[in-house]
């Protein structure tokens, strides 16, 4: 017996009878009812017409050449040399070891020179998962004016709450002694979401990156590097940065993991963050 | 053959063959050449660091996938914190209004998609919510099953299906919307 379907069921099932993936079951009923149905035929040629536009229109473009060759050098310098590199070092042999050796510290001379004179807000590193590279890019976007606050509120009580109702840690406010409190953002990611609290001294910024420590521990999409854990374990406190005086300065607070990041040195940073310089 | 060497010749052979799918859906949620390029980078990265994490034998291309809207999502979404909307309203009149004078389905169809333009159907698809034009994506321009997008995306082959049934409707609405300023189809309803 034939099934007899509804406008709105033949409207899924020319969906799915478009890209190929009705369920038999239901060709016979579909097209006994666009056989009657003007409508639901008017529906079909639209449904077709827009797949057919995006096929036609919408090409599929093949990654540039040079793509392949930075994932590739990428992998390389994560410490690993990659396939067709084996032998040698680097694939020199003898008496270019020592010259190749000269040659690089020239280089790294060079390079040192460079580096020392660069801006002070150029702190982005590659990408790599890592809860420290991302509080120093989130750190960039914030003095370059691309991550500013949902909430502006120079209330810590405001701030708190305005993120607590859309993360799922406790969200830490300190009370700066210098620095004003501009206000936070929140940023998702599936299942892990990051709280953005930003504080403003005379054009100066001190960012802090809140997440849950738990997940990241647990081994999700991101991670905390393990030497920053230990320390994390040992003092309570974990610093990286040192460039262009530039600092990051991790602790725990309950499982909120805090990173907080400014272009000031370190003491400085910790003398704002608590009023008492580090151990 | 070392660990090291082994675990890279692993990933170059599962891994680095599917850029170019993900660098095509790079490409449409960025709409930016260069971003593209950089999420690519960052996802294969990424995905060399978990490689251990990785169950072989499973899906690689909707792992990858994964991770790569995962980084899109961090990147970029700190950027436009609110969700993409569309005012769909006086779109939505017109084509009603179309649908309800249309005589000839075929006709029309020709007439409205058939003078589009790539510019006009990229622009829609780039306006797209980030959740619909994923599914589309993965659909008309991969050529992906409903199945396979379920396990791209990470959710029931139900909100595939309803997701691209949606997408496509915003996506018609608005290259309906161009055909009429182009004036390949009378816009009046009258």
């Amino acid at each position: 017996m034939e099934i007899d379907i509804t406008c709105v069921e033949a409207s899924t099932y020319i969906s799915d009878s478009v890209d190929g993936q009705l369920d038999p079951k239901f060709d016979t009923p579909l097209k006994s009812h666009l056989s009657r149905c003007r409508l639901c035929r008017f529906e079909l040629s639209l449904v077709e017409g827009t797949k057919a536009s995006v096929r036609r229109h919408v090409r599929k473009i093949h990654a540039p050449h040079d793509l392949r060759r930075r994932i590739l050098g990428d992998i390389s310098s994560a410490g690993l040399p990659t396939t067709g590199r084996v032998g040698g070092m680097f694939g020199l042999t003898g008496w270019r070891i020592p010259l190749a050796f000269a040659g690089a510290l020239g280089i790294a001379l060079v390079a040192f020179t460079i580096l020392t004179k660069k801006a002070p807000h150029n702190h982005t590193r590659p990408f790599d998962g890592s809860v420290v590279t991302e509080s120093f890019n989130s750190f960039d976007e914030v003095i370059e004016g691309r991550l500013t606050p949902g909430l502006k509120s120079e209330k810590p009580e405001e701030v708190r709450t305005f993120l607590e109702k859309r993360v799922h840690f406790r969200i830490q406010v300190p009370s700066m002694k210098e620095f004003r409190l501009v206000g936070g953002q929140y940023s998702a990611a599936d299942d892990e979401t990051t709280a953005h609290v930003i504080y403003e001294h005379d054009g100066h910024f001190i960012y802090i990156s809140q997440t849950d420590a738990r997940k990241l521990v647990g081994g999700t999409t991101r991670f905390i590097p393990a030497a920053a854990l230990a320390e994390l374990r040992r003092s309570g406190w974990f610093f990286a940065g040192n460039i262009t005086d530039c600092n990051l300065a991790m602790w725990l607070a309950d499982s909120t993991l805090c990173t907080a990041v400014a272009d000031m040195n370190r003491d400085l940073l910790v003398a704002n963050l608590t009023g008492t310089p580090p151990r | 053959m070392s660990m090291d060497l082994q675990k890279n010749a692993e990933f170059e052979k599962e891994a680095v063959p599917h850029m170019d799918i993900l660098y095509n859906y790079a490409l449409r949620m960025t709409a930016n050449p260069d971003d593209a390029s950089d999420l690519v980078q960052e996802t294969y990265l990424k995905a060399f660091r978990f490689w251990d994490k990785y169950e072989k034998g499973t899906n690689i291309r909707a792992w990858l996938f994964r991770i790569m809207k995962n980084s899109f999502i961090n990147k970029y979404r700190k950027e436009a914190k609110e969700p993409a909307t569309v005012d769909y309203d006086d779109i939505q009149n017109f084509y009603n209004s179309i649908k309800a004078e249309s005589a000839d389905s075929n006709d029309l169809q020709r007439k409205i998609f058939g003078g589009l333009l790539e510019d006009d159907v990229t622009r829609a698809l780039e306006s797209l919510p980030e959740e619909f034009r994923t599914v589309v994506i993965l659909s008309d321009i991969e050529g992906l099953s409903y199945e396979e997008i379920a396990e791209f995306v990470d959710c029931p082959i139900g909100t595939v299906r309803s997701r691209l049934h949606r997408g496509r409707k915003i996506l018609r609405t608005m290259l309906i919307d161009y055909a009429r300023k182009h004036g390949f189809v009378d816009g009046s309803g009258d």
